[in-house]
Order: structure tokens, then sequence, then C-alpha cells
């Protein structure tokens, strides 16, 4: 971030974040978030810089900056924080500053499929459908599964899960070790057939809209199978 | 100066002794109006010209322009010889305390800075905000920065009050507070919280570890100020309207003068007791020389009064145990005594009289035998103290198991009574023993044991001859660990002198904790002194 | 002053009731000193002197005076093992006690130090430190496995003197006092929450974990294997400056404590090397700068707390911290790693409190004046570490500044 004119401590607006629910004032610049971030000195990112920039009022060359889109938002900074500022917020603020084709390429069209089709991958519905049948064969094939089957839009279930779109994509296998617990476990669950990836691309924007969007499609799910537990692993 | 009226003499069966306290600050007030209400008056000898204001001079005698040119005399019987504009005025005290205040210097040069109107200390700054209305103090978005403890780190005493500075400002006043720092001091109750309420109303903290800003004083008084935040690496600069300065807290103007008539040690920065433990929490060198306050180290405010209370509760222990305090008997033997006044010159507790003779007074002795082991002559005895003739015994004593002790080698060990004799104490309590052949004589002090001594000690037969002091720099009396470092070097000059390894000569220090580690350094020694005796 | 007559409870026989019983005890007052451990002197009493071949000023020998002078008046009653039952009245107050036995039979015990090798919880079992009274090896009952769950005897088997009894008698027992002086210290904090693997990997120690390594070997040796260790690590403010847990305070005496004992050992271990993890640096006093500068040549001085250790392959521990020089993420190795944990409001506070009619400040501490809303009861004071952290020569002059207060209240009553 290095300048060749110096910038003007009392230009900044120190203030500006404050109405954010979060006082980010009270850091002791300790480095314990920096010191746990698994991404910290990643193109010069690290928590507490960030931090400190914003309570600075630099927000806005954080938010020109590319670090929110290196942070994973694993959390880690803000549970070893011992003032308790809720870093990975502050992260999701200034990620909802830079919308639309300001986001990170793969970001921007993962969330422009998720709203557009229910899931990121664009994969339409009877495909969805034929995946996790034919897993679901290869399950019933196994011994102790004898009779398996996926029980897609299954109406009055007990339990509705989400898929992370990995999971229909290249990782079909990590399916199985879910629905044998499921199967031992006698659940009554259910899959839907459309919006059922769990994965929020609001949330990796910072989009809080899309968020809102996303959440009511699982819910509306709930209510048009009328299930009342969600298994939501995302 | 003696206008007491029968009023004053309240409480008069038997009469109240008196103290003299040197002073007249907060501290200093409290004292004397805690020995009165205790039944004691005291004498409150100020600096200053002016008198004292209205109801801070009840229950004290105030005596205003005093200088101290001399005390003689001992505890119990301080001869005090003062000045008072020009003329002399002569007070006998049993006891005095030292209560100056501490002085506050504002650092300018390690900022780079110049006495100016817009800097200002933050002395001056807290009596600003006691006069004027905080409205009225700074105009409408001033600029304020405060600067704490950059190159020499600063004290929790001036931070908290740089804080509760910056914290007002920030809060009451419409100004930007910015508080510039190296480590940010809040070892102190509260500090803390102070910090966060003032960075919750706005006030910025910026923190330097090594690169400190820069700062120069504009055409119109202003400062502009350069420096590169070491978080983010952004250089930055900012154009103050106003700085405050910390301040360096060190002995009051005063203290030097008066430490030096009164002999009482000072430490490193100048404070009137020495940085010793012993001395814990108000006592000095001398018996009935107390210290207080401001005049003993840095302390807060609330600190200082807390230690009013404190040493009350020592003057009064004091003046209560004078007459029934055990002390050792110290006798200078007339007929030996050669008036070298070596005795006078050693002695860190000012005990030695010289009169017509000279004497050891008992009321301000406290013990440490130094003088019986430098005197030349020989002349001063001290009861208890362990003379050549039990060495002698102790190394001449036929050991049960002759066979043992005859592969044994024969150590002396003298031990300080304060450190080693405690650790000795300990070390047999956790379940050590001494080798065999070990000898363990305590004494009062390290600085008790003479060259002689040492000496005679290996022609009673000793291999080795080891001397326990307490650390350099914790002496109850203050030189005697200094005092048998010297004599044991000069006892091991002697001993190469006659073919004897130095080696069979150690001086060591040790903590009355240190129960272990004196017991490993027995044993270290006598396999030294083994090693030396198979070679 | 007449009140050679007066009879007064000091609770807690650390520094602080020490100081304050011997001072009593000088006007010739009864004191009752009661004390919950078997053993007196408290914390401060399980530090090393931290002198190299200089004083450095940690008044760690200090209690040991106290310790001496406090158990030599005969006016001075210690009660150990005890635990203040109720307090009534008021002018004087009555107080209900009750005291356990010693585990270790002082007559038996000759301090062969077997116990302390077989006991697998540290700091369980103590050098105690008790002249008159007894014993020198103190088993904590809150400590140690026998009392939690009765499966452990290990100390009692291999005790070659067969001192240690491990059933222990209550006695209950009432006083009057005209006034109660309240001593009783600070709790330190248990890391086990923090990302530091303590109680996990056995060479992670607290600072009172690390006195007593010292005390028993002169130089740092790895809990695990014995072996000497040459790498250490200081981290400081572990459980304070830490709003998220409650402890927003600064403890203030770790700094220098921890500075001091690095420089301990590494004139102990001239090629041990050391490095420090801090946020601000909170040690100040009369010889602190030099000290500090000379320190600061010597050991690796980091302004950062790391996020997390791991063990690795070879049993060393690998501390992962953000490393202010290069702005990046930074692994180093070290032998031991040492937490410098924060001074906590004894959990006894609150119930003290509860018995004595007090309000604990917000912290949970006991301020001497009690609180505004709440002032304290006439004749109790409190003192030391129980009001807030406090130096060794802090407490000693707390402890001196309530004697006088008592004494005056003493005077008048």
């Amino acid at each position: 971030m290095a300048n060749d004119r110096p910038d003007r401590l009392e230009a900044l607006n120190s203030a500006c974040c404050k109405d954010w629910s979060y006082d980010q004032d009270v850091c002791l610049t300790c480095a314990m978030c920096a010191s746990a971030c698994p991404v910290a000195g990643v193109d010069d990112y690290d928590p507490r810089k960030m931090v400190r920039m914003v309570s600075l009022g630099m927000v806005d060359q954080v938010v020109q900056s590319r670090w929110p889109w290196i942070c994973t938002m694993c959390g880690k900074c803000e549970q070893v924080c011992p003032m308790g500022i809720d870093i990975a917020d502050i992260t999701r603020r200034i990620r909802s500053l830079r919308q639309g084709r300001q986001i990170p390429g793969i970001l921007y069209k993962g969330l422009a499929a998720a709203l557009e089709t229910g899931n990121n991958l664009s994969l339409p519905k009877e495909d969805f459908i034929f995946i996790l049948e034919d897993v679901a064969e290869e399950v019933a094939g196994e011994p102790g599964f004898e009779g398996f089957s996926v029980p897609i839009d299954k109406k009055g279930a007990r339990l509705l899960t989400t898929v992370h779109n990995k999971l229909v994509n290249t990782h079909t296998e990590d399916l199985k070790p879910w629905w044998k617990i499921f199967h031992a476990a006698g659940e009554d669950w259910t899959v839907a057939s459309d919006n059922w990836e769990g994965t929020s691309w609001g949330y990796f924007t910072g989009n809080d809209e899309a968020i809102k969007i996303m959440a009511g499609r699982i819910v509306e799910n709930m209510r048009r199978l009328e299930v009342d537990t969600l298994l939501w692993p995302e | 100066m003696d206008e007491r009226t029968n009023a004053d003499r309240r409480k008069q069966t038997p009469p109240p002794p008196e103290v003299m306290i040197f002073g007249s600050g907060a501290c200093a007030r409290k004292i004397a109006a805690n020995l009165y209400d205790q039944g004691i008056n005291a004498w409150l000898a100020a600096r200053e010209d002016s008198p004292p204001a209205a109801g801070q001079a009840e229950k004290m005698h105030w005596l205003t322009n005093i200088g101290l040119t001399a005390c003689h005399g001992f505890a119990r019987n301080f001869e005090l010889k003062l000045t008072q504009k020009g003329s002399f005025l002569h007070q006998n005290v049993p006891a005095i305390v030292l209560a100056e205040d501490d002085d506050r210097s504002p650092n300018y040069a390690p900022y780079g800075l110049a006495p100016n109107p817009r800097v200002l200390s933050i002395s001056s700054l807290e009596e600003k905000m006691h006069q004027a209305s905080a409205d009225d103090l700074f105009e409408k978005g001033a600029r304020i920065v405060f600067l704490c403890g950059w190159h020499n780190d600063s004290h929790p005493v001036i931070a908290q009050r740089m804080l509760a500075g910056c914290l007002h400002l920030q809060s009451r006043s419409r100004v930007a507070a910015y508080f510039m720092t190296g480590n940010l001091k809040v070892a102190a109750n509260g500090a803390e919280a102070q910090v966060q309420a003032a960075k919750r109303s706005g006030a910025l903290f910026l923190k330097f570890t090594r690169d400190f800003p820069t700062i120069r004083t504009l055409a119109d008084g202003r400062f502009e100020i350069d420096y590169l935040d070491e978080l983010t690496r952004t250089p930055f600069q900012l154009t103050a309207d106003w700085v405050v300065v910390d301040e360096t807290i060190g002995p009051g103007r005063h203290l030097d003068a008066l430490a030096h008539g009164l002999a009482t040690r000072q430490d490193s920065l100048g404070f009137a007791q020495s940085d010793n433990v012993h001395r814990m929490s108000n006592a000095t060198n001398r018996r009935g020389i107390f210290v207080a306050g401001g005049s003993r180290g840095i302390l807060s405010e609330a600190e200082q009064l807390a230690d009013a209370d404190q040493v009350t509760l020592k003057v009064l222990a004091f003046l209560q145990d004078l007459d029934a305090a055990p002390l050792p008997r110290v006798e200078i033997v007339r007929g030996r005594c050669a008036r070298c006044l070596t005795c006078y010159r050693l002695c860190p507790h000012m005990a030695i009289a010289i009169g017509t003779r000279v004497s050891v007074v008992t009321d301000a002795c406290q013990g440490c035998g130094i003088c019986v082991a430098g005197c030349p002559a020989r002349a001063i005895e001290m009861e208890g103290l362990p003379i050549g003739a039990e060495v002698y015994r102790r190394l001449r004593k036929p050991d049960a198991n002759k066979e043992v002790a005859e592969r044994m080698p024969k150590v002396m060990v003298f031990g300080c009574a304060r450190s080693a004799g405690k650790a000795r104490t300990l070390s047999r309590l956790s379940g050590h023993t001494l080798p065999r052949g070990v000898q363990f004589i305590e004494v009062p002090c390290g600085g008790t044991i003479s060259t002689g001594l040492l000496l005679e000690a290996f022609d009673a037969g000793a291999d080795g001859v080891m001397l326990c002091t307490c650390h350099t720099d914790n002496c109850q009396s203050e030189i005697g660990n200094q005092v048998a470092r010297r004599r044991a070097d000069s006892a091991r000059n002697l001993l190469k002198g006659a073919g004897v390894e130095s080696d069979r000569l150690n001086i060591t220090s040790v903590a009355a904790n240190m129960g272990n580690e004196f017991t490993f350094m027995i044993h270290a020694f006598v396999d030294r002194i083994n090693a030396l005796n198979r070679s | 002053m007449n009140i050679d007559h007066k009879h007064v409870a000091v609770i807690g026989a650390g520094v602080t009731g020490l100081t304050a019983a011997d001072a009593l005890a000088g006007w010739g007052v009864h004191v009752s000193l009661f004390e919950k451990t078997p053993f007196l002197g408290g914390h401060a009493i399980q530090l090393n002197c931290k002198a190299t071949d200089a004083c450095v000023k940690c008044g760690a020998c200090v209690v040991e005076d106290k310790l001496h002078r406090a158990t030599r008046h005969p006016t001075v009653e210690i009660h150990t093992g005890a635990q203040i039952e109720t307090v009534t009245g008021q002018r004087p107050y009555q107080i209900a006690y009750r005291t356990h036995s010693p585990l270790v039979n002082a007559d038996r015990c000759n301090g062969c130090g077997i116990c302390f090798q077989k006991c697998p919880v540290p700091g369980a079992i103590l050098q105690g430190h008790a002249p008159r009274v007894g014993p020198y090896v103190a088993i904590r009952r809150e400590l140690c496995r026998y009392f939690d769950n009765a499966a452990c005897t290990l100390c009692r088997d291999a005790c070659p003197q067969v001192a240690i009894g491990l059933s222990s008698e209550a006695q209950a027992g009432v006083i009057r006092a005209d006034a109660i002086f309240v001593a009783t210290g600070f709790t330190t904090f248990n890391p086990s929450g923090k990302p530091y693997g303590y109680g996990r990997f056995r060479n992670v120690i607290t600072s009172l974990d690390a006195e007593r390594l010292l005390r028993e070997h002169a130089v740092m040796k790895r809990p695990s294997d014995g072996r000497p260790a040459g790498r250490i690590a200081f981290i400081q403010c572990v459980g304070s400056r830490d709003a998220q847990l409650g402890h927003p305070w600064c403890s203030k005496i770790c700094c220098g404590s921890s500075m001091r004992m690095a420089r301990l050992i590494q004139s102990r271990q001239k090629d041990a090397q050391i490095t420090f993890f801090y946020i601000d640096v909170q040690t100040f006093g009369k010889d602190f700068q030099p000290f500090y500068l000379n320190a600061r040549e010597n050991i690796a001085m980091i302004r950062a707390i790391p996020g997390d250790i791991l063990r690795t392959e070879t049993d060393e521990l690998e501390v992962i911290y953000f490393d202010p020089e290069t702005h990046a993420s930074k692994e180093s190795v070290f032998d031991i790693v040492v937490l410098s944990v924060g001074l906590l409001p004894s959990g006894d506070n609150g119930p003290m409190a509860r018995i004595l009619d007090w309000t604990p400040d917000e912290s949970g501490f006991l301020h001497p004046h009690g609180s505004d809303r709440h002032p304290a009861p006439a004749g109790i004071y409190t003192a030391g570490a129980v009001t807030g952290p406090m130096t060794i020569a802090e407490s000693v002059s707390s402890a001196e500044k309530a004697v006088f207060e008592m004494i005056r209240y003493l005077s008048r009553s």
C-alpha cells in the first residue's frame, strides 16, 4: 500500500464505520488474529492490518484491494481475538462494498448462476436427479444397504438436507457416507430437486440481498415439502 | 520556634515525642495529621515561603523557608540545625520523615521539541483543565497530539495521567485527540479501561516500536508530524494544533541536599532510599529516618497518600519500640582504639559517635558488624559475633567417623544471616544435607568477616573457605557484600603469595529463598576443593 | 495506643497476610491467621529469586523474611487447611471455621522429594514453608487426584517414610475477632482454552510451572523428557487484557517477572535462546530502563501474540505467529513455551464476599473500600492481590496501609 506522497491522517474519516455494529477501535494490535490466520501474508494480507485500516478510515483502500477475497472466512481470527472483534464480519461488510462486475470473476459467475438456476453449476434438474439415483444404486449394491433409494422431494419427511455442489460434480463418492449414516440411523430424510445448493454465494460475495434470496429458497423448500428440520452442512 | 501553648500539648504525660517531616505536599501533610491523631506532634518543614492555605495547617506545626544545614545525633535524639531566612533554628527530634514532593519535568527534547506556547506538559494541561470549562479549553476541531514514552519508556503513573487528559479532551471538548505512544503502559488498576474509553470516544491511538515520528514546528506555531504507520506501512502526515508531552518523574529539587544532610543513601535516580528490598517500604539506611511518597520513588498521587499511612505505621512502631527493641551490644574497647575513624567511614547506618571517645550508638546501630571486621586495631567487640576461637573450635573438632572425615575436605562456610542463613535452613528443611566436613557459621552480614578471619580459617585447617553474602545491590547494610568482596579479594592475594591456590577461597551470593541453589553451590565448591586436594 | 487486648482474624497467609500478621502482632494484637492451603507464603513463596549476580528487585526473598517474622510472634495463631464458614455479629465478629489436618505427617517427612517425582499433577505437591507448624511438603487437596476420584495414590505408595496419609480429619472452631483482615490473594488463569495445547503438550507450561521447574532443577529442563531446554518462548498476556474472557485488565507483574526469569535462565544456561511474544512491555520501576535495554539485547522481542502451537514429530513445539518484520506467517521451533498467565480474582472472592456482606467490584476483585453503593462493613479490611493484580512490593505496601487503618479503627472502638 506504499504511496509516494504521505496520506493526510486528518483527511481520513475514522468515524466512517462507526455505524457498523461492532467496535474495531478496541483493537490492542496484539496480532493474535494475524498469527492465527491461515492466509496471513498472502498478497500482503493480514487481518490485523485490515482491522487497523478500517478503524483509521482507510476503507476505500481495503475495498479496492484483493484482501477481502483472499480471506477464506474461516473465522479463526475472531475466535482468538481477545477483544471480541467480529473480524470475519468486517470482511463480509467490505465485500458488500464491491458488487457486480467488481467482485472476482469466479464469484461473480457463481453468484449469477446460483441466482438464475438455483445452483452455481447451472445443473439441470433432470441431471441432478439422475446423478443422485445413480449413486443411490451403487449404495444399494453394497452389503447392508440393500434396497436403498434416495428420497427426493419426499413430502412430510423429518429432515431436509442441502447438497454441496462438489458432491454432484467431482466428488459424488462423498455423498455415500452421509446417506449410509441416514440409512443406518433410520432417518426419515429428503433432498429437494430444486434449489438444493446449500452454499451461500451471497455470503461469499458479501451480498446481503442474495443471501436473503438463497436462504428464502431453502425455507420455501421446507415449506413445500412440509419438513420441520433442516440439515445445512455448509 | 517553641511557641506551643498548653492547648497544643494536649496529651502531655508523658510528653509526646515529636517528628520532623521535610516536605509540605499532600503526603507530608497527611503524615503530620495521622501522627497528630495518634497523639504525636509533628513539625512540617516547608521549603516555600508561602504560608499554608486555609485548612492545611491544622494538626501540625508549619515552618516555612526551611533549609537543612546539619543533622547531628542519632535516632531518639536527632539534633537538627535548620536555617530560616538567614537565621538558625535548632530542633531535637527522635524521628525524621523525608516527604518532599517529587519533581516532574516535561519531556521536550525526546520529541525534538522546544518549549513553546503550543507545547503543553501534562501538568500544565491538567492545570488548564482544572481552571477552564471543557468547552473553553481549545478551539473546536483542534487537533491535539499526546506524546508518550517513545525512546524512554513511560511509567504507568504518567501514562495514566496522559490517558485521563486525552479522554477528557476527546469526550468533553470538541477536539480530535491523537495518542502517539511507545509501549502503552497500562499496568495500573483501571488504566486499560481508560484506554478503551478514550478509544471509544474517538481518540486515535498510534503505537510505535522502532520508527518514531518526526515533528516539525511550522511558522504559525503548529506542528507537522510525519510518521510511518507500522501496521499498514503507510506514511502519514498530520498537522497538529497542540501537542501534550509526557513528563519524567524524578526526585524533588531539594531532596539531594536533604539526603546529604541526613546521610541517607540514595538510589540511582536520586530518590532518598536505596533501591534495596530490605528497605521495603519506608526505611532508610538509618534507624529513625523514614522516607515517604515522592521522596522514595515514582508513585501516583493515590499511592503517595497511601504511603503517608504506611510511614505513619512505621514511625509509630519505631517510637513504641525505642525502649523495648533488643539491640546488639557493640563496644569500642578503650585503650585499643587509635581514633583512626575507619569505623566511622565504614558504618552504613551512621551509628558511630565521635566525642571524647569514639563509640557505637546503640539506638542507631543495626548490628551488621562491618566496623568490627574493619577496625585495624581490633578494638570493636560485638556480643555474639563469632570470633577466631569459634572457627578454630569448629574446624579442629574431631569427627566421630575418622575414616570418612579424612577423605572429605574441611570447608568453612560463612553465611550472611539474612540470605545464606535462611537459605541454609530452607535447604535443610527440604531434606538436603551438606557434605560431611562442611562447617557453617552464620554471621549478621557478609561484611562481618575480616580478611584476617578468612586466613585464620585456613590456619585452623580448612581446605576451603566460602563466604556467602546477599546479592549485589541488596545488602541490608548497603555495603556489607561489597566490603566482603574486597576482603575476600585481598585474602586471595595473600593466599596466592603464600603458595595456596586462590580457588580455595570463594565468595558468592545467594537469596533467602534459594535453598536448593545454596546446596548446589556448596556441593560444587566441595567438589572443587576435592579436586584441588587430589592434584 | 492501647490495642494489645484486641483480636484480629487475618484471612490468607500469602505475603500480604503475613505482613499484616507480623505488623499487628508487633502492636500486641492477638492474630488468628487462617490459610486455605496446608502451607504458608501463598503464591509469592513459590517464586524464585531472579538475581543473576546482582539483585533485580523481584522481592521474592522478602516473603521468606515475612514468614519468619510473622511465625515468630507468640500471639500469632496459625490455622492451615482452614476454611471460613460464617461470619456473624460485629464488634466482635464471630468467625466459624473448619480446618483439615495436613495430609503429610511433618514428623515423619524428611523432605526426600520422591512424592514430587511421582505426582502426575503439576503443582499438586508443593514444598510448603511453615516453620513451627509444618509440614514442609504439602499436598493440595484441590489439585490432588485422590480427592477427585480416589484413584491415584502414587505419592502415598512411594513414600519411604510412610508420611503421607491422604485422609484428613476436619475440625470446627469459632473465634471472636474485633476486626478482619482479608488477604486471600488471586488465582492464575488456566490457559487450557487457549490455542496453545496447555494440558496436552507437556512442554507448554505456565509461568508458575516454570518457577517450579527452576526451583527443582535450577535450569530449564523439558518436562517431557528432562532434556535441557535451549530454546524457550514466553507468551505474554495469556488471559490478561482479554475482554472476551471478561479480564480486560493488565496483570501488571507478568512482563517484569518473565523478563527477569528469562535473564536468570540465560545466566545459568549461557546458550539459551529466548523469545518474548508481547503486546506492550509493562515493566517499570527505578532500575527498569537499564535492565530492559539490556534484556532487549539478549532476548528476541516480537510484538505479536502467537495464534497456534503444534507439536512436531520430534516432540518439539512449533509456534505459529505473524512476524512483524516480514509481515508474514512464521513458524519457530522451541523446547519449552512458557505462558505468562494472567492474575484473576480468586474463585473464593464470591463466597467470601457473601460471608462478609461485601460487594466485589465488576471485575470480581474486592476493592479496599467496597463499592460506593455498598461500602465495606466497619472493621473489615482488604489488601494485596485480592483487591487487584499487584507486585510483592505493592502487596507489602498495601498490607501496611490497611494495617494502619485497622489500628486506627481498633484504637477507636
